[in-house]
């Protein structure tokens, strides 16, 4: 595709606030930041430095108070409810620290559930999941509920939800962070893999070591921008 | 192009309605068993309400149409019947007094109304039969061979009157099969003789008078009939009638005590009827006649069933909306209980309206559950009335619909607020939810 090398996500002087009472937090603040198709973010910050905000307002699933969000040159904030849901399903993958699966549902149920959504006929549904599940190393798992499922296998099942609409961009908050080191490892190599076949990956991350990794590093302090650094080895 | 869109759009939204999202309200049900029970009880006595009472409120009407279509949709009734009015002057001057329906008024309505099939003149008399150590009371009818076709009778040996009957003066009876049992219990009945006030009369027919056999209270009246031709009750019993009250008798002329007038269709009979009025009023300014028509009976029946329906339907109304008002109830706590699984649901890409029609379809699964066990419970109900109390009870195919359509539109209804909830939660919000 076009975007193969251009801009996918572009932030202009980015805002977002959040009113308690009257005292008032700007989770972002002026945030500037170009994506391009393709490459790998890493942001790491203190814990409330607006890192999950960021990547929320990335993911369309959070609106900016004000500035501007180009996705694929698109103001999203021009989008109605149903355009942005779309958005979410097609465009955007989402993984988060504490999974978020649903819970009466199994294995494949979880990851159908995008396809669904996007209205993939139910024979063509089980069968991508199962494809899904396949990849994830999820073959004898289909029928568990996710509360019978380790963390790591959760993970992987969230990251098969995450693909099953064949998102371009991939949205990780800390994937790793209910995760023992060794397991996390493995995630992130999932992820690492899925990012050379093509996929934008924006990754939250505390780790400097999982960080190292990524092409792009940005780091945040009070919702603001501290220091955006560009990995060598691609330049 | 547009029409193929709508199209796919269509296929789509029902495919995923059907599949998923009812298993998945099931599934929800199961997961608080109890809690779902309860909370469609409200709702199960509600429709079984319903169909109980529009049992019974059929069954009492059914009865009541019954016994009018007895006398027949398309017949007028003419009685005779003693004025009220300026009795006691006339009395004094005349012989006797005179009143009531007379042969010439017969022949008026025979010749003046239209759409008119037969009439059928009729002279009733109460009468002992002294044939045995005790005597039975008949009443003794004289009428012509058409009574049988305009009243619903069946003809269960013999004959019934004829023209040649009439025209002959013979005397002949045709007995309800009631009499029969009483007067005839061991003879045969027909070719014997049947002793009226001195006179014979030779049975040639026995005739069942339709309901008679099934209804449980027996009408004397018209259980114990003597039909003779109505030329032969003129000649032998005169018209004029002695009533002896108390100290005094009384001498009445009376020609004829009935006149059943048998329409050719239904549409005619309200016409008809106005048409018997004006003649009927305009040769007796005493107002000895009564015109009773079964018809407009039905149509007052009716009118009062609905009446009675709309008082029933709104103590059911009253029941099913708090029936579904508990139904809104739970479904908003588990809008709160599940606000998780609604971000999450949302961050995943479902649309407003896709998390609307999930909830939609759980309460709509939740209140058909209370809708189907409310079916089973409304038919039992019935039955138990009808088995203790021994009212009629109907129930009939619609109020099933009804109650079906009722509990789809309940959940539709009292689910629409709740889904709409979740689908209007902040997806952030709702995924940070505990
Ligand atoms: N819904 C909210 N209401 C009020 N304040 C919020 C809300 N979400 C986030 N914040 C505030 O915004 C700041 C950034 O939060 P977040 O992006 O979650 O930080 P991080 O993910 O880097 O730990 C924090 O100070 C937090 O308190
Ligand atoms: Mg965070």
């Amino acid at each position: 595709m076009t975007q193969q090398c251009g801009e996918i996500i572009r932030l202009c002087r980015a805002e977002r606030s959040y009113f308690s009472g009257d005292a008032r937090v700007k989770a972002l603040d002026d945030v500037d930041l170009t994506i391009t198709a393709g490459s790998t973010l890493a942001i790491m910050g203190a814990s409330g430095s607006g890192k999950s905000t960021l990547l929320n307002v990335i993911g369309c699933l959070d609106r900016l108070t004000s500035g501007r969000y180009l996705l694929n040159g698109v103001d999203v904030s021009t989008l109605d409810d149903n355009d942005i849901s779309t958005l979410r399903l097609n465009s955007f993958g989402f993984i988060f620290q504490s999974f978020h699966l649903i819970p009466q549902l199994n294995v494949l149920e979880n990851i159908e559930l995008p396809l669904y959504y996007a209205g993939v006929p139910g024979g063509a549904a089980r069968e991508r999941a199962k494809d899904l599940a396949a990849t994830m190393g999820l073959e004898q798992r289909w029928f568990h509920r996710p509360s019978q499922l380790s963390g790591g296998q959760q993970q992987r099942v969230a990251i098969a939800r995450a693909l099953a609409n064949d998102p371009d961009i991939l949205l990780a908050d800390e994937p790793t962070g209910n995760l023992d080191s060794a397991t996390g490892w493995q995630i992130l190599a999932v992820l690492y893999d899925l990012a050379a076949g093509g996929k934008t990956l924006i990754m939250v991350t505390h780790d400097q070591q999982i960080a190292a990794q990524m092409e792009h590093h940005l780091y945040m302090r009070d919702g603001a921008v501290l220091r955006a650094q560009v990995a060598q080895e691609r330049q | 192009m547009n029409t193929k869109n709508l199209d796919s759009g269509l296929s789509r939204f029902m495919q995923l309605i059907f599949v998923r999202d009812v298993v998945l309200g099931i599934n929800n049900l199961l997961l608080h068993g109890m809690r779902s029970f309860l909370t469609i009880l409200g709702l199960v006595f509600g429709v079984a309400s319903v169909i109980a009472m529009l049992a019974v409120g059929n069954g009492a009407g059914q009865e009541a149409l019954e016994q009018i279509r007895k006398l027949g949709s398309d017949v007028v009734i003419l009685n005779s019947s003693k004025p009220l009015v300026a009795e006691k002057q006339s009395q004094r001057k005349r012989f006797f007094s005179v009143y009531g329906l007379t042969y010439l008024d017969a022949q008026r309505i025979h010749e003046t109304i239209p759409a008119l099939k037969v009439v059928v003149p009729v002279k009733l008399r109460s009468e002992q039969v002294y044939d045995r150590p005790t005597s039975v009371g008949v009443r003794v009818v004289g009428t012509t061979g058409n009574w049988f076709n305009v009243v619903r009778s069946t003809l269960v040996s013999g004959r019934t009157l004829t023209p040649f009957d009439e025209y002959d003066r013979r005397a002949v009876a045709v007995i309800t099969e009631n009499l029969t049992r009483k007067l005839f219990p061991l003879q045969s009945v027909l070719g014997n003789f049947v002793r009226l006030k001195g006179s014979c009369y030779k049975v040639v027919g026995v005739v069942r008078i339709s309901g008679d056999a099934e209804s449980k209270v027996e009408s004397v009246d018209s259980a114990k009939d003597v039909y003779i031709p109505l030329s032969v009750m003129r000649e032998r019993y005169g018209d004029i009638v002695l009533q002896r009250g108390t100290g005094s008798s009384v001498r009445e002329k009376v020609e004829l005590s009935q006149l059943l007038i048998k329409m050719n269709s239904e549409s005619v009979v309200a016409a008809s009827g106005a048409a018997l009025h004006s003649l009927i009023s305009r040769f007796h300014h005493k107002d000895d006649v009564s015109i009773r028509i079964p018809l407009q009976l039905l149509h007052q029946a009716q009118k009062t069933q609905r009446r009675f329906n709309i008082v029933l339907g709104s103590i059911a109304a009253i029941s099913l909306l708090v029936g579904g008002i508990g139904i809104m109830n739970i479904m908003l706590a588990s809008v709160t209980e599940r606000t998780r699984e609604i971000g999450i649901r949302r961050a995943i890409g479902a649309r407003r309206w896709q998390i609307v029609t999930q909830f939609l379809i759980e309460t709509v699964v939740l209140s058909c559950c209370g809708g189907l066990l409310g079916l089973l419970l409304g038919l039992a109900l019935p039955w138990l009335i009808t088995h203790f109390t021994g009212l009629t009870t109907l129930v009939t195919t619609y109020s099933l619909v009804l109650s079906l359509v009722i509990s789809v539109s309940v959940g539709v209804i009292f689910g629409l607020y709740p889904a709409i909830r979740a689908s209007r939660l902040d997806p952030i919000t709702a995924l940070r939810y505990e």
